[in-house]
């Protein structure tokens, strides 16, 4: 399905953002500030990027979180970072989930120095992406970092939690 | 576990999450870094990654601790393995310039960089490029000024960009001191 686009190899992907990550350090106070600048990047790249995701995947609407959930980690993650992502630890209610991600490719090469292990989270625009991304078809979420590989945690766990699917309203003209 | 991934290409992934990141790139450095202009500031920006590309690109070549000592081989390792590495392909053209003895340049027909973003000002993208190679000449001891130039004469296609690589009068006596040696 996504053999047919324009292909670029990882490293360069990987060290472009590198090297956009440092650059925002240096310009940056502090590691907190540079999460929420990726983040807010991120989403940014979600906002224009669930076009092109909706139109190259072909995906209808979504059911319900249950799918949208399905549809990132499945389609979303292959078709952007080439590696499919697990989905689990649903809440009762169904409004949060964790993404786990096996071999993130952004951060290939990277060893974070270990002041930074305590406060950056250096795939933090994915969690910008994805909120992006679904802020566009209405659905609102809360995005975060769990856990990542590069703090020395096991895996590399993003959160998303439901904050409201808003509804389109139609309104009458006027008579 | 790390020499083990490294030494295989990895599997390629879509040029479209290479856009989306470079044109938030391209909008953050035109905010924040007014002094120069944009061309100067993404060369500026891709000089640290020549420096890696450099070190993958001889760890795939197996040429890792090689020490190059003539201009034409960096050349040529650049357009064929360098470029390999970072697109794929080789670059279309490698040529000396007719006036300068120092003057190279390396042709890209469709630089990665220029496929959806606007030329229309002039500015070419490509110096994201531009900086990788000089990033990488710096690192093997041959330091040069890369600059990118649209190649005008090319209808077909329109953002064909001739990499204009000056080499500085240290990477010349840096050759010519070896090329006595053998």
């Amino acid at each position: 399905m996504f053999s047919k686009s324009e292909k670029i190899s990882v490293e360069l992907l990987s060290l472009t953002y590198g090297t956009f990550v440092a650059r925002l350090l240096k310009e940056n106070d502090n590691a907190e500030e540079v999460n929420l600048q990726l983040h807010k990047i991120g989403s940014n790249i979600g906002n224009r990027l669930i076009d092109e995701f909706l139109s190259k995947s072909r995906k209808t609407a979504c059911k319900d979180f249950r799918e949208i959930a399905d549809v990132i980690a499945k389609y979303g993650f292959k078709m952007y970072l080439g590696v499919t992502a697990e989905v689990a630890k649903w809440n009762e209610d169904d409004t949060q989930f964790s993404i786990y991600i096996e071999n993130n490719p952004l951060s290939e090469f990277v060893m974070l120095p270990i002041h930074l292990q305590q406060t950056l989270w250096y795939s933090n625009l994915l969690c910008g992406v994805i909120k992006g991304a679904l802020e566009k078809i209405n659905v609102m979420v809360e995005c975060e970092f769990k856990q990542d590989t590069l703090r020395g945690h096991d895996s590399t766990e993003i959160i998303v939690k439901l904050v409201e699917i808003v509804e389109d309203r139609y309104e009458d003209d006027e008579m | 576990m790390y020499a083990k991934s490294i030494s295989k290409p990895k599997p390629e992934i879509n040029l479209s999450c290479f856009s989306f990141l470079f044109s938030e790139i391209f909008q953050y450095l035109s905010k924040n870094d007014k002094e120069k202009d944009i061309e100067q500031s993404l060369i500026d920006f891709a000089n640290p990654i020549g420096e890696r590309v450099l070190e993958l690109a001889m760890y795939r070549e197996k040429t890792k601790g090689k020490r190059y000592t003539n201009i034409v081989d960096v050349l040529h390792f650049i357009r064929g393995p360098v470029w390999k590495l970072l697109f794929g392909k080789m670059a279309e053209d490698l040529q000396q310039s007719s006036e300068d003895e120092d003057v190279y340049f390396i042709k890209d027909l469709c630089p990665i960089t220029n496929k959806y973003t606007c030329t229309r000002d002039s500015i070419n993208c490509a110096a994201f490029i531009a900086g990788i190679i000089e990033g990488v000449l710096c690192s093997i001891d041959f330091p040069a000024k890369v600059v990118p130039h649209f190649a005008e004469d090319d209808d077909e296609f329109t953002d064909s960009t001739l990499f204009q690589i000056k080499f500085t009068k240290g990477a010349l006596e840096y050759e010519a001191r070896y090329s006595g040696d053998s």
